[in-house]
């Protein structure tokens, strides 16, 4: 039958023709990734949280970044946040323990800014502090320790001082255009934010490699990142994804998490005690399972924050990962004495593991790979009061 | 004289186990056990092959769909049994090996019960048990009864080329006339293949319908089905352990990226075969699907809804002269996708769905009966379903017969 | 000269009953005016007028006021002797009970140390921990109540702190009374709704201090403005005050600070800071607590977390 063959193929034409087409592939993001701030990072990666009362600008930034390195922001006009928080150590002090403007003794590390914007929780354990708006308020107006020590005597003659010094009018006028007196507190403490914010930078070999250059890790880098990522080590569990920890957060997210983590480091008297000056989340919690839990940092820049843990007392990465290799830390004399690796409130995946010393030095390899070498010379982060 | 008659017994037989004993509307089990067995295996060569893990943008894939396969291959071994009984039961098992990475186990691909009946010009036909899917043609022919090794595009992508699964099915039969007969049938699915992932079982369904007739030397069918699956934190189960190459994280989706949502398919189907001669015969076939994809994607942190509409469309032609038999057929896909919501970008980067490319394919093939149960077939694939073209070339060597005992 | 006696003496019968009906109109006015806010015209039969109120406030140790200068003896279980260094206090949902057992929520006045509906009592006469200039205090709350005329208040009640709805905002924007540095609490988020510090006569701290604040705050989870002020507390530690027989136009509100710290050792440090920070595990705070009617080991959720009576405040 001539006619069904002719329906066949005109059928069969038809059916090509209604095949044509064009692929597309549509994002829309409801515009979370609007933002008014040049972050220079590469299109990729997800942008930081901006805080709809203190969105990000370019002025804010470069007002931050005067204030941030100003001496004169503290009680006495010895110490700025750059004193503890210096680019070159990829702002860290190189200190176990920072010292605040009257010279007290803190009682932890000072931590690197870098990308700390995806921070979801700040300092070493506090799950407050989520803003760095809060968090700021925390070293320029804290009575214990004393940081930059502004106290309600001292505070109006520091803000002379920013009043009296001719850079900043324009640099406060320009970054808050709507205030008749921009110079006040609450607008040093939104400027500071927001510099340490703009603090971003996704420049190491690693993030190279990740971007597609596959000659930018060695071999015994990329054998160091599959240990890292691997289920012996574990250590992806809490320092992985793009930022190396697991309390990160980014404005495309939609489950957040804040962690804590007991890695085992003291276990005083056996009963998983902490030193009580330092025992982590549970000074602001109370509740015993939380002793000794502390945010897990990056380790972007690892390489050059030493000394590491909260109280610095570990000084070379391959302590480090000692440490972690025993499954803890065996204190054997001395005020702490306790077998950490016994502690009860251990995190679970802090196990111990097997390594060889080629194994060791692809780890430290890789980690070394996480160094951002711009970011620690970028004259966009650095001080600009260093003639004085 | 006799290499002829089995040809067309072979070339009949190839009509006969792909439609079944149709034109009085009968379904048919062999009494005894019967059986067919079939292997092939060959050789394929690909210019400037990067072998990791084949992942087309635009589209979540799984199952066991691994893309080319250079060098020797063991491509498929097969062995099909049937056993009947008077009343009308029957149990079929089938096991069957697929090389793929390396990996060459014996699985087993059908163990099912069935029964059918048989009154007047009707058939009815009940299945439970692992079963391939009988809704497309071309998706549940093995590689040694179709002109090509692999299956068309549109099955590759959507259902992982691969499709065995638990369920239960009913076929129906009617003959309409003396020349034409109405096959249908409806599926039930556990849902544990792609698209579909269990969640509360039965996943999916499917339902298709046949209308097949013959005038003289020409036989035509004319076909439609319809597949629906859920899909609950369904992942790319090709990134689980099992599989000798170490997945690259770079080039392929994120392993965290799941989809729960559903995945309807409509198909319509077209084939024409004219004998126009004693051992010569003409083969046009053609199938156009269309997918919509609805649900939600995920990863630890992000979310976003994910909307795909995914066309497809093959085209073959294949002609037969004596032991010699040519076949081509073109494959062409247009995926498009639409993500919404604060992770849209990220997770649309991550489960490399951004895509503005039309997947195709042009296979030829060249086949050569060397005796009754033998055959050398020669193919060449131009692929262009990755940004990078590449040409594949195959040489396999297929063999296959039926038994009884 | 009898004739200007008689003059004057009806002018001045004039003049005061003048005065008289005068002094009463404005009265009238001046109260009919003050409840024009109050749309008069719904409340029908009553006379509902606003009340203006204060409610005083003294504080002492040992029978000697608070003030920087004070000495103040036997404080504590060591019998210590001290001086403060800090003593001040927030209030809110100050309410007066009526002796038909209606409540009356003060309206708090703003000024300087109101506002907001939130006060602080200030009793720290010299800025800088007591060693600087002279500053100024507060030793009062005032405001207003919607009541009758004829109202009569028997109890007091107040809730000690900054309430949960504000104290988690951007303390460097606030402004007057809740922008002062040593009332904040940054690390965790808020504001010390407490504040009493003590330097002890050769006490083996410098000081043993007091602060009472909202514990375990954590943020919510979806926080779409992303300030960090959308957090909830575990603990908000906002302990009630109830004062029964308490007549606001002639009684004052006492602070013991003596009987704050009378079970508690304020020349040593037991464990965590020196003092009471509010932390369940701090050894010092149990006793603390339980002077300000609560129990630290127990959260919000709890019924009877608030269930002690306070012994702090009293009528005087």
């Amino acid at each position: 039958m001539i006619d069904v063959q002719k329906v066949f193929m005109s059928l069969l034409i038809i059916i090509m023709l209604a095949a044509c087409g064009e692929s597309q592939t549509t994002v829309d993001d409801g515009g979370v990734n609007a933002t008014a701030f040049d972050w220079q990072i590469p299109s990729n990666m997800p942008l930081p949280i901006e805080p709809s009362d203190n969105p990000m600008s370019q002025a804010k930034f470069e007002l931050g970044r005067h204030l941030f390195f100003d001496r004169r922001l503290s009680g006495n006009g010895t110490q700025s946040c750059g004193s503890c928080h210096e680019q070159a150590l990829s702002f860290t002090d190189g200190l176990a323990k920072s010292v605040g403007s009257t010279g007290q003794v803190l009682a932890r590390n000072s931590q690197s800014l870098l990308n700390v914007a995806y921070n979801a929780t700040l300092t070493w354990a506090n799950f407050s502090l989520v803003t760095l708006e809060r968090q700021a308020l925390v070293p320029l107006f804290g009575e214990d320790p004393v940081e930059q020590g502004i106290t309600d005597a001292n505070r109006d003659d520091v803000l002379q001082r920013i009043i009296d010094e001719p850079r900043y009018l324009s640099l406060f006028e320009d970054a808050f255009p709507k205030d008749l007196n921009p110079i006040d507190v609450a607008n040093v403490v939104d400027s500071i934010a927001s510099f340490v914010r703009g603090l971003v930078s996704f420049d190491s070999s690693f993030d190279r490699f990740f971007q597609g250059d596959t000659s930018a890790l060695s071999t015994s880098a990329r054998r160091g990142r599959t240990l890292f990522n691997g289920e012996d080590l574990e250590c992806f569990h809490c320092h992985g994804g793009y930022n190396f920890s697991d309390s990160t957060v980014d404005r495309n997210m939609t489950f957040i998490s804040r962690p804590f983590h007991n890695t085992g480091l003291f276990n005083i008297g056996g009963t998983g005690a902490y030193p009580e000056d330092n025992s982590g989340l549970i000074e602001l919690t109370g509740k015993p399972s939380d002793m000794g839990k502390f945010r897990a940092p990056t380790l972007r820049n690892i390489a050059i924050t030493a000394p590491y843990m909260h109280d610095g007392s570990m000084s070379s990465l391959g302590e480090v990962i000692d440490f972690y290799a025993a499954g803890g830390r065996n204190i054997e004399s001395g005020p702490n004495t306790g077998d950490g690796r016994f502690s009860p409130f251990k995190d679970g995946f802090i196990s111990g593991f097997d390594l060889t010393e080629q194994d060791k030095t692809d780890l430290i390899v890789f980690l070394n790979s996480l160094t951002d070498n711009t970011f620690l010379t970028n004259p966009r982060f650095g001080n600009p009061w260093e003639a004085l | 004289m006799i290499f002829s008659t089995i040809r067309h017994f072979i070339t009949g037989l190839s009509l006969v186990v792909s439609s079944g004993v149709w034109a009085h509307g009968q379904f048919a089990v062999e009494q005894a056990l019967v059986g067919k067995a079939s292997l092939i295996a060959g050789y394929s060569h690909i210019d400037n092959y990067d072998n990791v893990l084949w992942q087309v943008p635009g589209v979540l894939m799984g199952g066991e769909a691994f893309g080319a396969e250079p060098g020797f291959i063991l491509r498929e071994a097969s062995l099909h049994f049937t056993l009947g009984s008077e009343g009308g039961s029957f149990a079929t098992a089938e096991l069957s090996s697929h090389g793929h990475s390396g990996e060459s186990g014996v699985e087993l691909e059908q163990a099912l019960v069935g029964w059918f009946s048989n009154v007047d010009r009707q058939a009815i036909k009940l299945q439970a048990g692992l079963i391939t899917p009988l809704f497309s043609k071309a998706y549940g022919q093995h590689a040694s009864v179709a002109y090509f090794t692999r299956k068309p595009l549109i099955y590759e992508l959507i259902f992982g080329g691969h499709g065995s699964e638990t369920g239960v099915n009913a076929q129906w039969q009617v003959a309409v006339s003396e020349h034409s007969n109405v096959y249908s049938g409806m599926e039930i699915w556990k849902g544990e293949k792609l698209p579909a992932k269990s969640g509360d079982s039965p996943n999916a369904i499917d339902a298709f319908t046949y209308w097949r007739w013959h005038k003289n030397e020409s036989f035509s069918t004319l076909g439609a089905w319809y597949y629906a699956g859920k899909a609950k934190q369904r992942g790319d189960t090709r990134l689980d352990s099992g599989h000798s190459h170490d997945v690259p994280e770079e080039t392929s989706a994120s392993p965290d990226i799941r989809f729960t949502g559903d995945t309807r398919v409509f198909g319509i189907y077209a084939d024409w075969n004219w004998q126009f001669e004693a051992d010569k015969f003409l083969e046009l076939s053609s199938e156009y699907t269309l997918t919509d994809i609805s649900g939600t994607l995920q990863d630890e942190t992000r979310q976003s809804s994910l909307d795909g509409k995914h066309t497809g469309l093959w085209a073959q032609a294949a002609l037969g002269i004596n032991q010699h038999k040519v076949a081509i057929r073109y494959d062409h896909v247009v995926l498009d996708n639409s993500l919404n919501g604060t992770g849209a970008s990220l997770l649309a980067d991550s489960a490399k769905l951004i895509n503005d490319h039309e997947p195709n394919v042009l296979s030829l093939a060249y086949e050569f009966q060397i005796d009754s149960h033998l055959r050398l077939r020669l193919e060449n694939r131009v692929d262009k379903v990755l940004p990078d073209t590449f040409s594949e070339l195959m040489i396999n060597l297929i063999w296959s017969r039926p038994f009884t005992f | 000269m009898q004739a200007l006696k008689e003059y004057f003496k009806t002018r001045h019968k004039n003049v005061s009953r003048t005065a008289l009906s005068i002094s009463t109109m404005l009265l009238l006015a001046a109260c009919s005016s003050s409840s024009d806010s109050n749309s008069s015209s719904s409340n029908d039969s009553d006379s509902r007028i606003e009340i203006p109120i204060t409610i005083p406030f003294s504080a002492q140790a040992s029978g000697l006021s608070v003030d920087c200068a004070a000495t103040f003896t036997g404080l504590g279980v060591a019998n210590a002797s001290g001086s403060i260094l800090d003593f001040r206090f927030y209030v809110h949902n100050v309410t007066l009970i009526s002796d038909s057992g209606g409540r009356y929520e003060v309206t708090l006045d703003d000024n300087n140390y109101q506002g907001g509906g939130v006060g602080l009592v200030d009793f720290q006469d010299m800025d800088d921990t007591c060693s600087g200039a002279v500053a100024s205090t507060n030793k009062q709350i005032t405001g207003s109540v919607t009541a009758d005329e004829d109202v009569v208040f028997n109890d007091l009640e107040f809730t000690i702190g900054v309430p949960a709805n504000l104290n988690h905002e951007d303390p460097s924007a606030a402004t007057g009374h809740l922008n002062i540095l040593g009332m904040h609490w940054n690390w965790q988020g808020g504001y010390k709704h407490i504040r009493m510090d003590v330097a002890v006569v050769g006490g083996a701290v410098p000081s043993w201090n007091f602060h009472l604040g909202s514990t375990g705050c954590t943020p919510d989870p979806t926080d779409p403005l992303n300030t960090g002020a959308a957090v909830s507390c575990d603990r908000t530690n906002l302990p009630i005050v109830s004062l029964a027989n308490f007549d606001p136009a002639s009684d004052t509100v006492l602070v013991d600070y003596g009987e704050l710290v009378s079970t508690s050792d304020v020349s040593a440090n037991a464990g965590g800071a020196p003092g009471c920070m509010s932390g369940q595990t701090d050894p010092e705070c149990a006793a603390i607590f339980s002077k300000l009617g609560m129990d630290v080991t127990l959260d919000d959720s709890t019924e009877n977390y608030q269930s002690g009576t306070q012994t702090v405040f009293s009528v005087m």
